[in-house]
């Protein structure tokens, strides 16, 4: 049995680290080893706070990263060993917000480390309802480390939209080249939704 | 979280970025991140000293720290036909403020939430990480492995010191 140390929260200021068995991916799940995953205020709410979504006990954390170590009968473009980043919120797909791409208020998430147990520990299992939409490959060249962060940065990316922070200023000021960006982007398809 | 709303802000094209905080390691880093204007707030204790070095207030204000006083002086820092993003969450009923509607009407004020992220969001997060690891990776200030959760918790709680906080295996 491999070693599964997992960050257990069992209510309101009472959480510990366990050594659990290693989850078995079922039919069209998948089981990532977890290499980074980051420590969000979320978790610290949680753990001192709780929350609605919340339901204990729960394995804490949703910004993660990894390397997926097995995959379930039937998961098909998900192969063991590619470097994955997984999102925090598995997306029902069928409620009102869901259908009108409003999805980020779906009625029936699944959230690691709220409802399902999530990041911290050296495993995480997707249910197959996360397969494949909430797992995404890590690009060549990006740490692993660094790629834990990527779901803080989308819940900002987020932000930006509902301040409506126009992306087209930056690129007429950087085809002035004022202004631009630390770096600036190569291509404007990043602006495309 | 204030940072990453430094990185992003840039890379959407905002002109000028000003961050209000209480730590200058947090500022010194926005001001690498590309914010220009920084204002701790022990050496700006009042809001209007903040305005008058910025008369017409802020298009966007972004609130990654979420209670009554900055939640009031949002809607003095912005400007007419601004916007104030919500952007931390805080538990039901923890906090309450006022809300003057003359701002709003007005003004022509935007209040409005922003909760998580949609996968389009989520899969263009990505490519920002790649692009932009380096700055990213400034924002690690403590690495524990798993098994030192507790230190990690208690260093979340070193406001001025901690800012990213990773675990290891």
């Amino acid at each position: 049995m491999s070693v599964n140390r997992s960050v257990v929260v069992y209510g309101i200021n009472n959480f510990r680290v366990e050594k659990r068995e290693r989850p078995e991916p079922g039919f069209g799940e998948v089981l990532v080893k977890i290499e980074y995953s980051g420590l969000c205020p979320s978790d610290i709410k949680i753990i001192r706070h709780g929350g609605r979504l919340v339901r204990y006990p729960v394995v804490l954390g949703h910004e993660m990263a990894g390397i997926v170590e097995e995959v379930g009968e039937g998961v098909k473009g998900i192969e063991v060993g590619e470097r994955v980043n997984v999102a925090a919120d598995i997306y029902c797909g069928t409620c009102k917000y869901c259908r009108a791409g409003r999805e980020n208020l779906c009625e029936r998430p699944l959230t690691f480390g709220y409802n399902i147990d999530g990041g911290h520990a050296d495993y995480l299992l997707v249910p197959r309802e996360g397969v494949p939409k909430a797992i995404f490959k890590v690009p060549d060249g990006l740490s692993l480390e660094v790629a834990s962060m990527t779901e803080p940065v989308a819940c900002v990316v987020h932000s930006m939209n509902a301040g409506k922070v126009s992306p087209w200023r930056l690129c007429s000021h950087s085809r002035r080249g004022a202004h631009g960006s630390p770096t600036r982007p190569s291509s404007q398809d990043l602006w495309s939704k | 979280m204030g940072l990453l709303h430094v990185l992003l802000a840039k890379i959407y094209g905002a002109s000028s970025i000003a961050v209000l905080g209480l730590v200058d390691k947090k500022l010194k880093l926005a001001e690498e991140l590309g914010a220009e204007k920084l204002y701790n707030r022990n050496n700006y204790p009042n809001i209007e000293d903040i305005l008058r070095e910025n008369p017409d207030g802020f298009d966007k204000v972004f609130l990654t720290v979420v209670n009554k006083t900055t939640l009031e002086e949002s809607l003095r820092l912005v400007k007419k036909g601004g916007r104030v993003v919500i952007f931390a969450g805080v538990p039901a009923h923890s906090v309450s403020f006022s809300l003057d509607p003359n701002i709003v009407h007005y003004d022509e004020v935007s209040l409005v939430g922003s909760s998580s992220y949609l996968y389009v969001e989520y899969a263009k997060a990505l490519k920002f990480v790649s692009m932009y690891q380096r700055e990213l990776s400034k924002i690690i200030s403590h690495r524990f492995n798993i098994d030192e959760f507790e230190k990690a918790v208690a260093t979340w709680d070193d406001k001025e010191n901690s800012v990213k906080i990773i675990l290891t295996r």
